[in-house]
């Protein structure tokens, strides 16, 4: 009978240790990937592991066209994203699409199947960037320091890109490629220029970009044909000059009140940006090596972490904090007309993106909401269709 | 609770998170070392209360035959308490005295346990989170993201062999503190124990990052180090006997300081009399009854 007892305690043991883990498990990736817009549609994850296609709302409403992986689709059943950090690339039809640990896929525009796919076990690492696309080729980075450069048409790697680049700290930024120019951020706080054509043996600095202390660049920006906006978490934000391909030139050095690590909003010399100590900046990048404030303070969002990249409509600055509250920003003065805030959907992450005068907002559970600059509210899309 | 966890955060978890940050900086940028030197310095930190949780649970285990013979005496429960709060305080045992100092080391070993899961995020998110628990040094601001690898293994995630390095080291701390006993089923009690726990902490091993596992793996190892110091160490099979090189002031000696091959001996050893400091026999309450 004792004997019955001492045995009958393992499996509540074990219950016990099966309850004890649920409560303290570790952070699953969720991914905060932007919304993309082409043609009439618009490109979003429907879920952390799941894009979908659909088209752009009207009256508040959308349908899905199709959604990457397929559930119902057999084929699909391995693919498995786990999450998604990037927004998804459109280019000559094809959807690039980067996930966290599925790999990296092209997708047919139209119907939403992987026209080809460069599988995780063929990656060293794991993916949080996007993918740089241009010239022809597919860039990516990865958390273990791997630079991947392949071809748009096939996936196979690129022509003087056979081997992966090994860098010395992890990628999680969005590599670039703009005008024959591959330009890359790593979170040991080195920024590198290559020529897409020639591949990784002549780096085009010769020295790379380096951030104080080697902060992290963990996200990076074209503000425009020849800056780069490069955050870094040692609380700066620089401005890149890149108008010369074989010299990097510091235009602006900024120095925020916590980290920063989002895209900006750029608009008439002028970069937006929030930072984790809930802090809004808006600065003139002609105004001087250090940058200069076009506001009298910074915009508070009341200590909120700001992680999402905000947008301009309507000369509003529109930006969504980690709570999730949305808020309406005079552009010219720094004024806040209006906070929003959003309750049961998670927490938004994700860039804010700009679409016909209005700014759509992804949160984490992959619902999708539409701020209205005119009238200063926020209000749900409804996506119907396929689920 | 909110304000509890508030304290925990603010007086515990971000402190020992910079201290693990320092520890990386300083030792080649590896957190695998960083989390070794943490856990050995943490447990020297506590060994004080380590010691005395070590020396309460010996005391208490040396006085059980005589609590055998006072349950076998006495049927009243009331009487039968009495008696046996008369055996703690002859000799000098605090009933709590093993629990207290372990009390005391919970908060501990939990806000160091989250410090190394929070620094060694598995996801992208971690280090957002981990954002808000860093002081706004540069000296920590730019170690961040952490290198999460350590001799080949990925310390974010769970990993087979640290999943049996973690049930071998729980397997040797639990037998190393257990000392004899005469009574069958305290004797049952150990051998289940020093089954069970090897068990439970491999199931917590398979889902946990390595990083945690490497500190429990330490924390362990650390722990038969104090054992064998306080019980001894008595191996037949090899013919190897260490005794324990730590005699606490004030408390009885060990009937036998082994659990392992030599309970029978154990069983039949006479109870030695117990004697403190305070004199023979004597607990510091007597000598001030006999004062005064």
């Amino acid at each position: 009978m004792k004997r019955r007892r001492r045995l009958a305690i393992l499996p509540a043991l074990i219950a016990l240790v099966f309850l004890a883990t649920a409560c303290v498990g570790t952070v699953n990736p969720e991914g905060w990937a932007a919304p993309v817009f082409d043609g009439n549609n618009i490109y979003f994850l429907q879920s952390h592991n799941r894009l979908a296609q659909a088209a752009i709302p009207t009256d508040g409403k959308t349908n899905l066209d199709w959604v990457f992986p397929d559930k119902n689709n057999a084929a699909e059943k391995d693919d498995k994203l786990q999450a998604v950090y990037g927004a998804p690339t459109i280019a000559d039809g094809v959807v690039y699409l980067t996930s966290y640990s599925g790999g990296v896929y092209a997708l047919d525009q139209a119907t939403g199947k992987p026209k080809w796919h460069v599988k995780s076990g063929l990656i060293s690492g794991n993916v949080v960037g996007g993918a740089g696309v241009g010239d022809g080729v597919v860039a990516f980075g990865t958390t273990d320091g791997h630079l991947y450069v392949v071809n748009a048409s096939d996936g196979e790697p690129a022509a003087n890109w056979q081997s992966p680049v090994h860098l010395s700290d992890g990628v999680w930024a969005d590599p670039i490629v703009h005008n024959g120019t591959l330009y890359v951020g790593t979170m040991g706080g080195n920024l590198y220029a290559y020529s897409v054509k020639n591949g990784p043996n002549n780096p085009l600095w010769g020295e790379p970009f380096h951030t104080e202390g080697g902060g992290a660049i963990a996200d990076l920006a074209m503000l425009d044909d020849t800056h780069l906006f490069v955050p870094s978490i040692n609380k700066h934000v620089y401005v890149v000059d890149i108008s010369n391909a074989s010299a990097f030139k510091t235009q602006v050095d900024f120095t925020a009140s916590d980290w920063v690590w989002t895209k900006p909003a750029f608009k008439d010399n002028v970069m937006y940006f929030g930072d984790f100590a809930g802090d809004i900046y808006a600065v003139d990048i002609t105004a001087g090596p250090k940058g200069k404030m076009i506001w009298p303070a910074p915009v508070t969002s009341d200590g909120n972490r700001v992680k999402s990249g905000p947008a301009i409509a309507d000369n509003m600055l529109i930006v969504a904090d980690r709570k999730p509250t949305v808020r309406f920003i005079d552009l010219k003065t720094g004024k806040q007309l209006n906070a929003v805030p959003i309750s049961g959907a998670g927490t938004v992450r994700a860039d804010l993106v700009t679409h016909d005068n209005v700014v759509y907002v992804v949160t984490t559970s992959g619902k999708l909401y539409i701020a209205h600059p005119d009238n200063r509210s926020v209000t749900e899309v409804q996506v119907g269709g396929r689920q | 609770m909110a304000e509890i966890s508030s304290i925990f955060t603010v007086a515990l978890l971000n402190p020992m998170i910079a201290f693990l940050i320092i520890l990386n900086n300083l030792l080649f940028n590896s957190f695998g070392l960083a989390i070794i030197a943490f856990t050995i310095i943490i447990r020297l930190v506590t060994l004080p209360l380590t010691l005395r949780q070590l020396h309460a649970t010996r005391s208490m285990q040396t006085i059980q035959p005589r609590i055998q013979e006072v349950n076998k005496k006495f049927s009243d429960p009331r009487r039968r308490q009495e008696e046996i709060m008369k055996l703690y305080r002859e000799a000098g045992v605090n009933p709590l005295g093993c629990v207290g100092p372990m009390i005391i080391q919970l908060p501990i070993l939990w806000a160091l346990y989250d410090a190394v899961r929070l620094a060694l995020g598995t996801a992208p998110e971690a280090l957002e989170r981990l954002s808000g628990h860093l002081y706004t040094w540069s000296y920590l601001q730019h170690a961040v993201p952490l290198q999460d690898h350590f001799l080949g293994m990925d310390l974010r995630t769970a990993n087979w062999l640290m999943v049996v390095l973690v049930a071998i080291t729980t397997w040797a701390q639990t037998k190393t503190s257990t000392t004899a006993v005469v009574d069958d089923k305290q004797k049952a009690q150990q051998q289940m124990m020093a089954y069970m726990m090897p068990i439970v902490f491999a199931f917590f091993a398979l889902s946990f990052p390595s990083g945690v596992s490497l500190y429990w793996i330490v924390n362990s190892i650390v722990g038969v180090v104090f054992n064998v110091f306080v019980y001894g160490l008595h191996i037949p099979m090899i013919n190897l006997s260490i005794d324990p090189l730590l005699k606490p002031a004030g408390s009885a000696p060990a009937l036998v300081a082994s659990g392992r091959g030599d309970s029978a001996a154990a069983a039949v050893t006479p109870v030695p009399e117990l004697r403190t400091t305070n004199g023979s026999s004597r607990s510091k309450r007597q000598n001030r009854r006999r004062r005064s």
